[in-house]
């Protein structure tokens, strides 16, 4: 759709605490410095999209702003993103307005999950992002400002601001995010798949789109839970290590399935692929493998999870996902034998899309 | 630093204008289903999100619209997940005259227990859902949001989920007049 409402316009004094302070009266924001997003900044991030600039990308939820191209644009300038990574963002918001990636109850879940953004394909190394160490973490613009254009955008278009601030500021914006403790992967959450040492197919081929693709794909995701796996010497330990580390309870993969994520290192996937180990198979091994013996919980929490999850009837090995197609492997980080879970949102599928540097293919 | 101080390093310079952030919605408001004037040969059906708790509050619910002289009360069952939407709203159409929602009492649940809601208004099925009190603004924000801002609200004690049985019932019988007052002619909050 095509809005057709014209964006206010609002005064600020130039020095960057001005706006930070505007930002807090107005209930805008991270709470973090914000860059002035000015016309002349806009139509910046916009390049050749302003001649669409009223289009919208989908309806963020649950405020039910339009994420025109415009809006989208002054929430990147915002968040310090270069022009450069304007359709990444857009191609972030289009998966998190696909209804199957249910942002309507991912923003109020008391729970706290936040979309984690991954990106695969030229662009992601064109554009700087970064794949390898510390990836998720901070010191690099394309990952920071890119996850944080996101958060922004679900902030300011979707009301997604925490519940003590319903009623601030001058257009007395709700507030719809009740997370309980919340998490710092809200700030932001994003990186770039670490395709060039992966012995494996990127996650966007895995999707269906080819390698010289580019490609965003967001996950309803809590934060990292990092495996320390510093004795194993062979894949056979390397894989019985990942099914251990998956096999936690607490998480909403637990009670409901979904999609958890698996973040292996380049060395150990290095080590698994060596041993003849394919990307499916090491899913189908920790599916197997990675299970978890509720018999432990009060038996009205083991009731819980066998109504939630009726296919599963064996209380010492309760699986924390459906099936292995619905887990995710990324390899993502530098040297080093980390690897990582992400447990999942539990009523949320992850969402692909291509991303779109041509306005007339849009 | 007082705020003051910090801006006057601002005085005498040119303001700047900058565009705001916040998205821009259509305007959405829509209407309750129209509620039936008398309680006789009504159909009241409750439906679970499958919450813990859920099923003793509406059971209570059930009971008190009994005692106000609802004949015919059914279950129309429950959702295996409180996140995400129902899977078939048009069964429940089929089956009640006017709906009790349970239970709000998380964020996510809460979500897609007002927006299941005012699907089934707009369906023509008068609805209230059951919120615990601290997910009680987060629901009307999300049914104004949704253009429903009417849509009736059941507000139960936070934390409710930890109580007994016995007790739950008796929120849930407690809460059947304004269900009552909500969902037929001249009641509700529209």
């Amino acid at each position: 759709m095509t809005t057709t409402e014209e964006r206010p316009l609002l005064d600020v004094a130039p020095s960057p605490e001005a706006l930070m302070e505007l930002a807090e009266l107005e209930g805008w924001g991270d709470g973090l410095p914000l860059v002035p997003p000015t016309a002349d900044r806009v139509d910046d991030m916009l390049g050749p999209w302003k001649a669409v600039r009223h289009e919208s990308l989908g309806t963020v939820y649950p405020y039910r702003g339009e994420a025109t191209y415009e809006a989208v644009a002054v929430n990147a300038v915002m968040s310090g993103c270069r022009p450069e990574y304007f359709p990444v963002v857009c191609a972030a918001v289009s998966c998190v307005v696909d209804p199957v990636y249910n942002l309507y109850a991912l923003q109020a879940t008391t729970s706290p999950a936040t979309p984690m953004v991954v990106v695969n394909g030229p662009l992601a190394r064109t554009l700087d992002f970064n794949s390898r160490g510390n990836a998720f973490g901070p010191g690099w613009r394309a990952n920071a400002t890119v996850g944080r254009a996101l958060r922004l955008i679900l902030l300011n278009i979707g009301g997604g601001r925490p519940r003590a601030l319903a009623g601030v500021g001058t257009s007395q914006l709700p507030a719809f995010d009740y997370a309980t403790q919340g998490s710092p992967s809200k700030y932001g959450f994003c990186a770039a798949e670490n395709e060039e040492d992966s012995p494996w197919e990127p996650l966007h081929v895995e999707r269906g789109l080819a390698a010289e693709d580019s490609a965003v794909t967001v996950i309803g995701a809590d934060s990292i839970h990092g495996f320390r796996d510093v004795t194993s010497q062979t894949a056979d330990e390397v894989l019985a290590c990942l099914a251990a580390g998956v096999s936690i309870w607490g998480t909403a993969n637990v009670l409901y399935g979904a999609e958890p994520v698996l973040v292996i290192g380049p060395e150990r996937a290095g080590e698994l692929a060596r041993a003849g180990w394919a990307k499916n198979d090491v899913k189908k091994y920790v599916f197997e493998r990675g299970r978890i013996d509720i018999s432990r919980l009060p038996a009205n929490s083991q009731a819980v999870h066998k109504q939630r999850r009726p296919k599963w009837t064996d209380v010492h090995n309760f699986p924390v996902f459906d099936s292995p197609e619905d887990l995710m492997i990324l390899v993502v980080g530098g040297p080093g034998i980390q690897s990582a879970y992400i447990s999942t949102f539990s009523g949320t599928r992850s969402v692909t899309r291509k991303i779109q540097t041509d306005v007339a293919a849009r | 630093v007082a705020k003051e101080v910090l801006l006057t390093r601002d005085v005498g310079k040119d303001i700047v204008k900058i565009l705001s952030p916040i998205g821009i919605r259509s305007a959405g408001h829509r209407s309750l289903a129209e509620r039936p004037a008398k309680l006789e040969s009504i159909r009241f059906g409750t439906v679970s999100n499958g919450k813990p708790a859920a099923p003793e509050l509406l059971a209570g619910v059930a009971k008190g619209v009994a005692e106000a002289g609802v004949t015919k009360s059914v279950y129309v069952g429950a959702k295996k997940w409180a996140s995400t939407p129902h899977p078939n709203l048009a069964d429940v159409v089929h089956e009640a005259d006017f709906v009790i929602y349970a239970l709000g009492d998380c964020g996510s649940c809460t979500s897609w227990c007002i927006r299941d809601a005012v699907e089934l208004e707009l369906m023509g099925v008068p609805t209230a859902v059951i919120v615990s009190q601290w997910f009680e603004p987060l629901g009307r924000m999300e049914a104004e949001s949704l253009g429903l801002p009417g849509l009736p609200l059941l507000v139960a004690p936070h934390p409710v989920a930890n109580r007994p049985a016995d007790e739950l019932i008796e929120i849930g019988r407690a809460l059947a007049s304004q269900a009552i007052a909500g969902l037929t002619a001249g009641g509700g909050q529209a």
